[in-house]
């Protein structure tokens, strides 16, 4: 069968990977340790009124005269008896009275103790075993300041680890005797309080039993001792009095004993004080209280390793929540990265696939425009050589500055006829590049940040489809020089023209100038119109082959950013699923750290006792 | 039989083997209480009259917070699953077949009482363990309140034989037993099973299980051959389970392959309703397939991580064979046994769907 702290351990064992991963990282050796100490050492404390018989019990059990005993009072230090296989002892020695003094007496009734403090000020020296009497017994001089006596012994009794404390008596006059008991009693794990069978319970003693043993709340054995003193009828009535006194306390064990007897059986082995002394009683009854006391002490650590397994259990879910969050986002994030791959490959294949949806739009924005231009130019050149040249001749000016004037109105409508020409091709161009844009905009979405600084090179690009129609930009070199100088430098041209044919038809009569100038002007018109006419299938031929090398331009783009897109989809992939296996992980660790706490919360259950 | 006596197995009344079990078992978790205590707790909350009726054996267990489940009509596979999670088991079984098996004529009056008889479970005990070292004579291990048995074996055969007559009832524990419980030792608590079953790695241990889910539950067979010239109706020589689990211990000891299992030399697979087995099969399966770890390999020809998830194998074609098996091998290069096992458990299924007509992608990949 395990021990209680070989549980312990066994749970510890298995758990201190995750308590010093996801814990505080010296918790588990605290832990074994206190398991440690717990299985090896509990204290036994005797204590009481002067001159009750501790020192005497406490040599009964150890069956040797360790402590003093005497009639006055005796014991005037703490004595600590462990184990040891050798005699030894050793004596802590120091001016403690100043120091306790500073402590005020309200500290002495419970929690920390100040005895570590107190040890710490103390010098420490071994004696001769010879010479324990003479450093525990009388006052502060003749003990040489001596507050504490520590001493090995080979008792069987205590090889389990049991350390017995004998304190001076409390109520005596020397106020330095109680300050040590006060000292002393936190340490204890079980508290013997001993009373004496032939003095009536004292005031004081029950309220320092109240005040400073019930307020400390460690298992308590009352020990009636000197009940050699009492025939056993009064001696029950003893008994029964001091249960009575201590019915309304957490009432401790009550068992009568007698020192007396107890060193008499150990000396003569006579059985019948072996019975009178009640001796059996008083060590099960000890042994039993260190039991609860270890038990009590294991469910504390017990508590403790659930609690600091619970934090650890905490920041392990606080991780998953994190993962599974970020894992969220990431998915969120790959989701969309995934659908922008997709709506751009699909846009790539609209762009490369000339029957295209999108690109018999954009076919038809330019057919659209290429035959708006022609007919444009029909129209207007048409009633320039017909209607409008007439109106111009017959007008009132029409003869005005020899002629010079309807030159120049001819090289006015031409250039206005040029410029919307212009002015037509470029809202193609302007139609074509916005459908591609929003197009563009539509199948990945205006608000992907990843996207952003590569359609911004598209809008450059777009718009530099734009520049270029306006005679800015290289889009075509040809077309530019025709539209930009064209118009201008073309309706020079025919100025020039138009003045060499005046200068031979002079001095004619009106309608013979007229006739003539009609003949003369009108072929330069429709040659300007013709060559307008060239110029601008020209521009179309042009504009048709950049268009083409635009979408080749706008398709790479499309095709690198897939690339970009494609490893950080791959990126993402991967953090995804390494996430998403820290989780698993995790949450493995989570379920092990309950089933552990499961199986731990079971030990020192026992709903079945009180079924009873 | 004195080889195996414990007293402190032995239950003190005559009829409080389901409370003394349950008793061995809170003792297990460290919950130390007597026998007497039980009793009179089950007393008092009316589970204890004469004996302890199946569906209150636990009780006293889920009143101590151990959980437990009950399962009736189960199987050997998941007896030895729910002691693979190092779970503690109690069965319900006819103890005359146990105990009073030996003679002839003890023999075919079990058996005749089988037919013809009103079997039924009288008895209850905790079934320690599965021996399987000697795969013709396998032996359950069971610690036996009734006859203070520790640790006695039983072939199988009779086992089954004895389970069965109480409806194969079995009641475990949710919890595994603490590491200092008996046997619980070398139980690696976090990875909450053990490593492999009588030489069958978990995965492919839990593919059988499923299985066996797929099959009627248990018939009595007989090994015994009545004397001759005794009026007896011809016995079926072998049943369904005992069939799989042939077949299991023959992949076990590497005699065949898995899929070798559905061959005709196993008659289970004229018993196996394959509509069952998938709903088993399928939550093991997708498990499986999200316990192995991908990240760490990139199988050939595949643009890994992109093509892994279990939606994008599914639809693309993929042959799985050479993909699990390359798989493997890389997991195997860089140590990872626990992926490696559950690679061989997909490469498992694919070899029962191959086996029953179904296709692994559709049937269980794109099921989830
Ligand atoms: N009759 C009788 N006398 C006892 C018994 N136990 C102790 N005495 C006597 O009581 C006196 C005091 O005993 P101690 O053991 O010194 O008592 P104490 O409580 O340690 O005293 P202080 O340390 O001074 O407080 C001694 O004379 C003992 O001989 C007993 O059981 N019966
Ligand atoms: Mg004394």
């Amino acid at each position: 069968m395990k021990t209680d702290a070989d549980k312990l351990r066994s749970f510890l064992k298995q758990i201190a990977p995750t308590l010093e991963t996801y814990g505080k990282k010296s918790i588990v050796s605290e832990i074994d340790k206190a398991i440690t100490t717990t299985e090896d050492s509990a204290t036994v404390l005797f204590c009481g009124e002067f001159k009750r018989g501790k020192s005497s019990l406490v040599n009964a059990i150890i069956g040797a005269e360790l402590c003093p005993t005497d009639t006055g009072i005796a014991t005037s230090v703490i004595t600590t008896i462990k184990y040891g296989a050798v005699k030894k002892a050793v004596r802590y020695y120091g001016n403690i009275l100043d120091t306790a003094n500073a402590i005020s007496p309200d500290s002495f009734k419970i929690g920390e103790s100040p005895v570590p403090t107190l040890m710490e000020s103390l010098k420490s020296e071994e004696i001769e075993w010879g010479d324990i009497q003479k450093y525990t017994m009388g006052d502060v001089l003749d003990i040489d300041n001596t507050v504490l006596v520590e001493l090995s012994y080979p008792c069987p009794f205590l090889k389990n680890g049991i350390t017995i404390i004998d304190t001076p008596g409390i109520g005596g006059l020397d106020p330095r005797h109680a300050i040590l008991t006060h000292m002393a009693l936190p340490k204890a794990d079980v508290i013997v309080f001993v009373t004496d069978a032939a003095e009536p319970l004292t005031d004081s003693e029950k309220r320092f039993y109240i005040d400073h043993i019930q307020l400390i709340n460690k298992p308590c054995i009352l020990l009636v001792n000197k009940c050699d003193e009492l025939l056993s009828e009064t001696l029950n009535i003893h008994l029964d009095k001091v249960k009575l006194e201590f019915a309304d306390t957490i009432c401790p064990q009550i068992i009568p004993t007698s020192a007396k007897y107890w060193e008499l059986y150990t000396t003569l082995e006579d059985e019948e004080f072996l019975h009178k002394s009640n001796k059996d009683a008083v060590l099960t009854s000890v042994i039993s209280q260190v039991t609860a006391s270890r038990k009590f002490q294991y469910k504390k650590i017990r508590d403790f390793i659930i609690a600091e397994l619970n934090n650890a259990s905490i920041v392990i879910s606080n991780e998953i929540n994190a993962l599974n969050q970020s894992s969220d986002e990431k998915q969120k994030e790959l989701e969309s990265l995934m659908s922008q791959q997709i709506a751009l490959a699909s846009y790539r294949k609209e762009l490369e696939t000339p029957t295209s949806q999108t690109r018999l739009q954009i076919n038809s924005i330019f057919e659209d425009a290429r035959n708006d231009v022609a007919n444009l130019i029909s129209t207007r050149g048409g009633e320039l050589t017909s209607i409008e040249f007439n109106k111009l001749l017959t007008s009132e000016k029409g003869l005005n500055n020899d002629g010079k004037w309807l030159v120049a109105q001819i090289n006015d409508r031409l250039r206005r006829l040029s410029y919307d020409v212009d002015e037509r091709i470029e809202s193609a161009f302007k139609g074509i590049s916005e459908k591609i844009q929003s197009d563009i905009a539509d199948t990945v979405g205006s608000n992907m940040s990843l996207m952003t600084g590569d359609f911004k090179e598209l809008n450059s690009f777009t718009s530099q489809l734009l520049f270029s129609t306006a005679g800015k930009a290289g889009l075509s070199l040809t077309v530019v020089s025709v539209l930009a100088s064209g118009p201008i430098g073309w309706a020079v041209g025919l100025a020039a023209a138009v003045g060499l044919v005046w200068r031979s038809v002079s001095n004619e009569n009106e309608t013979r100038k007229k006739a003539e100038i009609q003949q003369q002007i009108l072929p330069k018109i429709n040659l300007a119109l013709t060559d307008l006419r060239n110029q601008t299938n020209n521009r179309f031929a042009k504009f048709h082959q950049n268009l083409l090398s635009v979408l080749q331009t706008i398709i790479k783009d499309i095709e690198d950013r897939m690339k970009v897109l494609q490893v950080s989809i791959q990126e993402s992939r991967t953090n995804e699923h390494k996430n998403k296996e820290l989780i698993a992980e995790l949450e493995q660790k989570s379920k092990f750290c309950e089933t552990i706490t499961a199986q731990m919360k079971l030990l020192y259950s026992n709903p079945f006792t009180n079924a009873q | 039989m004195a080889d195996f006596y414990n007293p402190e197995v032995q239950q003190i009344f005559p009829d409080s083997c389901a409370i003394k079990s349950q008793q061995l078992i809170l003792n297990d978790f460290g919950i130390e209480v007597s026998e007497v205590d039980l009793v009179q707790t089950a007393a008092v909350n009316g589970w204890y009259n004469g004996g302890t009726a199946p569906q209150d054996v636990g009780n006293l267990l889920e009143l101590a917070n151990i959980p437990v489940t009950r399962q009736e009509g189960a199987n050997v596979f998941n007896l030895v699953n729910e002691l693979a999670q190092g779970h503690k088991v109690i069965v319900g079984l006819d103890a005359n077949e146990m105990w009073h098996n030996d003679s002839i004529s003890d023999k075919l009056k079990n058996w005749y009482n089988d037919f013809f008889g009103e079997p039924g479970g009288n008895h209850a005990l905790i079934v320690a363990g599965i021996d399987t070292s000697d795969p013709n004579n396998i032996q359950v291990i069971v610690k036996d309140p009734g006859s203070g048995d520790d640790g006695k074996p039983y072939p199988l055969d009779q086992f089954m034989d004895a389970w069965s007559d109480a409806n194969c009832y079995m009641v475990s524990t949710d919890m595994s037993a603490p590491e200092f419980a008996e046997g619980m030792q070398n139980f690696d608590q976090e990875l909450g099973h053990i490593p492999d079953v009588a030489g069958v790695s978990y995965p492919d241990f839990q593919i059988f299980n499923d299985i066996s889910m797929g099959l009627p539950p248990f018939m009595p067979m007989g090994d015994f051959v009545p004397p001759v010239g005794s009026f007896v109706p011809p016995m079926p020589t072998m049943s369904p389970m005992t069939s799989l689990t042939n077949a299991y211990l023959d992949f076990a000891n590497n005699n065949i392959g898995f899929n070798d299992i559905f061959s005709d030399n196993y008659m289970f697979n004229d018993y196996l309703d394959c509509g069952l087995v998938n709903d088993y099969m399928r939550p093991t399966c997708f498990d499986g397939f999200n316990d192995i770890n991908w990240c760490d390999i990139q199988p050939m020809g595949y643009n890994m991580p992109m093509d892994f998830d279990r939606f994008a194998l599914a639809g693309m074609g993929v042959d799985y064979n050479m993909f699990y098996n390359d798989c493997m091998s890389q997991f195997n290069a860089i140590g990872d046994f626990n992926s490696m096992a559950l690679c061989q458990q997909q490469l498992d299924i694919m070899s029962y769907c191959d086996c029953n007509c179904m296709d692994y992608s559709t049937d269980f990949l794109m099921y989830m």
